[in-house]
């Protein structure tokens, strides 16, 4: 979908040359950061306040940069770099296959995935990234109490928690944990199907 | 800032006003998006940037938790491969090249806000923290002159934390911010922040989550000189906003130092691709609304506007 989505931005866009050859006007952006600026110093902050300044600062360059040519960026070839990814797609590959694994394989550290594992269910786990066949991936952290926890990352975006699998025994200290070939979990000796 | 007396009214009954039909002023290409990047091959990253084409304002590229990458600082990023400071940095300038590349209104810029966040830091040295915030402001400095160098008419740059009180206690994340600021020439830094566990009902410094409290929010969101609070507003009962109100009130009453807001980041896109989250899918103008909404509550408090207003999703 997203893919679908660039390539109708790239051809509304009607030139990137277009994009990159005028300067522009006033933006709202500009107006935005003037508002802030303002509404800082209604609220109080005086003139000289850090953030005022930096503000300041950062509107005062903005609008410097409408008028001056940019120049031109030596390594940009981005439309090579989109009609790659267009060629990827279109073969099918998963996208970015061509540049670097997109998934580690085996033990990562332990954080915290917004919204899906909180810091409570990490601390003390045990995280391993398990790439599966369809090139999707499993973040699984295998806790102290013999759970694992699953978030699965998909594709198009796609990221979701799946139901905890509670293990026969829960991994002794120092005990190996690591994907294996298939997208399975192996802890010890026992091997789990983490989705 | 003691007292906010001016058009405070207005404020209220615009927000009162909004309901579900969306804020009273915002056209859609300022109603950014934020991505948590859990992939950022170059081609990915430019096509997100092209994705995010017909968008204008503040937004931010969350990256994971500090970490140590090939020998150097950099990030975790979720089961993707590690990056370097250099690598995130090299990500944002991929981004903004396909932002530029398929931006088709030349009035369009963005301002990114590069993210890390205080999640599984506890272990992490203090001073080592504190280095890894210098490395972190070092890369934004210099992404952002590379960025006003080729791309000046399509984009900024800014630093950004998710610092949340349950992900670490105050003092690491502390460190880590005390790099970032007090390395020369970085940019501002949007606090993306929670105030989780922080007090609904009182404005006296009280407790939050893990040895957190207003103070340390305010602290962390305001105090530092680099830092524009754009804070978490996900809960649909409005509780996020009062937090923040509150925090603001406290700091306003009791340190004569009160925040100013620049924009909101709610979560309703990456709720909608993890399945739902029950109670904390504020819209993108529900979370913009709260805010404004509560911050009128209380002349001490009030904003006439809340500028920026961004939601996030995952990038995977």
């Amino acid at each position: 979908v997203l893919a679908a989505l660039v390539l109708s931005a790239v051809a509304a866009s009607a030139a990137a040359g277009a994009a990159l050859s005028g300067p522009p006007g006033p933006t709202g952006v500009e107006a935005e950061l003037q508002a802030e600026i303002d509404g800082m110093r209604e609220a109080g902050l005086p003139a000289g306040h850090p953030k005022v300044r930096m503000l300041e600062e950062d509107l005062a360059e903005l609008r410097a940069a409408s008028g001056r040519r940019p120049r031109p960026d030596p390594q940009a070839d981005v439309g090579a770099l989109l009609a790659g990814e267009r060629a990827h797609e279109a073969a099918g590959s998963p996208v970015g296959a061509a540049d670097a694994p997109p998934w580690e394989s085996g033990g990562v550290e332990c954080e915290p995935v917004p919204g899906l594992l909180s810091a409570a269910e990490v601390a003390g786990a045990a995280c391993v990234s398990v790439p599966q066949p369809d090139g999707t991936n499993r973040y699984v952290a295998v806790g102290p109490d013999g759970v694992a926890r699953t978030v699965a990352f998909g594709a198009g975006g796609q990221v979701r928690r799946l139901a905890d699998t509670p293990l026969a025994a829960a991994p002794a200290p120092g005990e190996a944990v690591a994907p294996t070939p298939e997208g399975d979990l192996r802890v010890g000796a026992q091997v789990v199907d983490v989705g | 800032m003691a007292m906010r007396p001016r058009r405070w009214l207005a404020g209220v009954l615009c927000a009162a006003a909004i309901g579900a039909a969306g804020s009273c002023h915002k056209p859609p290409s300022a109603e950014t998006n934020s991505y948590y990047m859990a992939r950022n091959s170059p081609a990915d990253a430019a096509q997100l940037g092209c994705y995010n084409s017909g968008k204008s304002g503040r937004m931010t590229l969350f990256f994971g938790s500090p970490t140590t990458s090939a020998g150097v600082q950099g990030v975790t990023v979720w089961g993707a491969p590690n990056l370097t400071v250099a690598q995130v940095g090299q990500t944002v300038m991929d981004f903004v090249r396909g932002y530029a590349y398929c931006r088709s209104d030349p009035g369009h810029r963005l301002l990114i806000g590069i993210g890390t966040s205080n999640s599984a830091i506890d272990d992490d040295a203090d001073d080592w923290l504190y280095a890894h915030g210098r490395a972190w402001g070092t890369m934004v400095r210099d992404v952002a002159h590379w960025v006003a160098t080729y791309y000046p008419w399509h984009a900024r740059i800014y630093g950004a934390y998710d610092f949340e009180p349950s992900w670490s206690s105050p003092w690491k994340a502390h460190h880590w911010m005390a790099g970032y600021d007090g390395t020369a020439g970085r940019p501002g830094l949007y606090a993306n922040a929670s105030a989780d566990g922080c007090p609904t009902t009182t404005a006296t410094g009280g407790a939050c989550d893990n040895g957190w409290n207003q103070w340390w929010v305010w602290h962390m969101g305001w105090e530092f000189d680099s830092a524009l609070p754009f804070p978490q507003i996900y809960a649909t009962s409005g509780v996020n906003a009062r937090q923040w109100q509150l925090v603001d009130l406290y700091a306003t009453v009791h340190l004569g130092d009160g925040m100013y807001f620049y924009g909101t980041t709610s979560q309703w896109g990456a709720c909608r691709q993890v399945g739902g989250c029950a109670g904390t899918d504020n819209t993108i103008h529900q979370a913009h609304d709260q805010l404004v909404w509560w911050l009128a509550t209380d002349a001490r408090t009030h904003q006439d506007a809340v500028d920026g207003m961004t939601d996030l999703s995952w990038n995977s």
